[in-house]
């Protein structure tokens, strides 16, 4: 017998039942690792308890569960990529600086909570805040890297900092 | 929501344009006591500021290793994340989510600078508009470009053939008539003001959107935004002509065609306004506000103008 409960998420479960192992099966060709995959799958259903509106008027659910599995997918590589930039750039520094591999993992999420703060900003104006605060670039120098005039910078400058003021807040 | 909003003012605003001066490498005393009042004018202003002072500490105080990863990961990593998303479940999706790298311009982009409106005739009977700060690629075929970055408006007479525009999120297909794109930080923006035309987002099955119909395209869905407005178009011509904005919308459209940045304090952001105003002259704009409102233009910094009450 069905509780309330278990009757709110039907739709879920009906959604799991029929299409979980098409879904980690597809993700897993993709990664090339079952555990990932079915890590991605689950995360995916995940997702949905949070849009059960949507569910309830859905035709096409396998073209809408790949919208979200891409969606966590990008993220995943994402990731990766950043991972993979931080491991060469701690293997060009001598072996004496390296950081302890929890302090490693402490910076990797500080730096994936970074790059998402700036994912939505047009190219240009991460360009600019990122060779400002990152590389201390001049200004000057950074308008004639971009293209673009000095007051151009400052412009952007401001729009990189007010775009992370209300993200945090 | 990610671009600046000028016009909403408000001390995060204020504080983050006082970041961008101060964060240049020199700065001028005058400048630093006009911040220093700043700060104290306002406790509000004090908070904001502690907050621009701690999102700025979380990347400059990255350790040598970090800062270069993400730096990198920034010029490297894009192209490369974007083209991975329209790979990666490519076959998954719809199954015609096409995986070349669009950005990839071949042959002579068209582009404008900030406050440039130019024409540029594509082929016979095809011309393109492209406003301000805007960049558009031709693509592998004579009949397939690509918005980079901005504005543009095409106009293609009777029996031209039909034509494809790639951006970010999809693509849209076109024949005769007359339709805009707007890449803005949501989606693409279209409008259809004459002739029906097609969207292809990247991840969603193709919708088409008719004549006198305007929608957003973002790489998961097409969502409608209801009528064009007729004068909406006339940025081709020169003319920004607004019918009911408020201050902070009219002063976040003038902004982009100045290379400086322009603002409003929170109390003018929801004055109405109605008029037709000079693209190529926006002080002139702005003058003109200042005659026909209660407002003032003030100007902070050099790269800096406000609208103030009067």
């Amino acid at each position: 017998m069905q509780t309330l409960e278990s009757d709110r998420h039907g739709h879920i479960r009906t959604l799991y039942l029929d299409h979980h192992g098409w879904l980690r099966e597809r993700l897993q060709r993709r990664l090339g690792c079952l555990g990932q995959a079915a890590d991605l799958a689950q995360d995916t259903f995940v997702r949905l308890l949070a849009r059960e509106a949507e569910l309830e008027r859905l035709r096409e659910p396998r073209a809408f569960l790949a919208t979200v599995a891409q969606g966590l997918l990008a993220n995943h590589w994402r990731r990766q990529a950043l991972e993979r930039a931080y491991l060469d750039a701690l293997a060009a520094q001598p072996q004496a600086v390296q950081p302890s591999p929890e302090a490693q993992a402490l910076i990797l999420e500080t730096l994936t909570e970074l790059d998402a703060l700036l994912d939505r900003l047009p190219g240009r104006v991460r360009q600019a805040f990122l060779l400002a605060q990152l590389e201390g670039l001049t200004y000057g120098v950074i308008a004639e890297r971009l293209g673009v005039s000095e007051r151009m910078i400052k412009k952007y400058m401001a729009q990189a900092m007010l775009h992370c003021l209300e993200l945090v807040s | 929501m990610s671009a600046l909003t000028p016009g909403r003012g408000g001390p995060l605003e204020e504080a983050a344009v006082w970041f961008a001066e101060l964060a240049a490498d020199e700065v001028d005393p005058v400048i630093e006591r006009a911040w220093e009042r700043w700060l104290q004018a306002d406790s509000r202003n004090a908070v904001a500021w502690a907050r621009v002072e701690e999102i700025s500490a979380r990347f400059t105080g990255l350790p040598a290793s970090g800062r270069m990863a993400l730096a990198r990961r920034d010029s490297l990593g894009r192209r490369r994340a974007l083209k991975v998303l329209g790979l990666a479940l490519g076959g998954l999706a719809l199954g015609w989510a096409r995986p070349d790298d669009w950005r990839l311009g071949q042959g002579a982009d068209l582009s404008t600078a900030v406050g440039e409106i130019r024409a540029f005739d594509l082929a016979a009977g095809v011309r393109v508009w492209l406003n301000t700060d805007s960049q558009l690629a031709r693509g592998a075929t004579a009949d397939h470009w690509r918005l980079l970055r901005g504005e543009a408006l095409f106009e293609s007479r009777e029996g031209t053939a039909p034509r494809v525009l790639e951006a970010a999120p999809g693509r849209m297909r076109f024949g005769a008539g007359c339709c805009a794109v707007h890449a803005g930080d949501e989606g693409l923006e279209v409008a259809a003001y004459r002739g029906a035309l097609q969207l292809l987002p990247r991840q969603a099955r193709p919708e088409s959107l008719a004549q006198g119909a305007r929608a957003l395209m973002t790489a998961t869905a097409v969502q409608p935004l209801g009528p064009v407005d007729p004068g909406r178009q006339l940025w081709r011509q020169g003319r920004l002509v607004v019918d009911d904005w408020s201050m902070a919308a009219l002063v976040a459209e003038l902004g982009r065609y100045r290379p400086g940045l322009l603002t409003c304090t929170a109390t003018v952001a929801q004055l109405r306004v109605v008029g037709s105003y000079p693209l190529a002259d926006t002080d002139r704009a702005l003058a003109a506000l200042a005659d026909s409102l209660p407002v003032r233009v003030e100007r902070r910094l050099p790269w800096w103008v406000q609208i103030v009450p009067a």
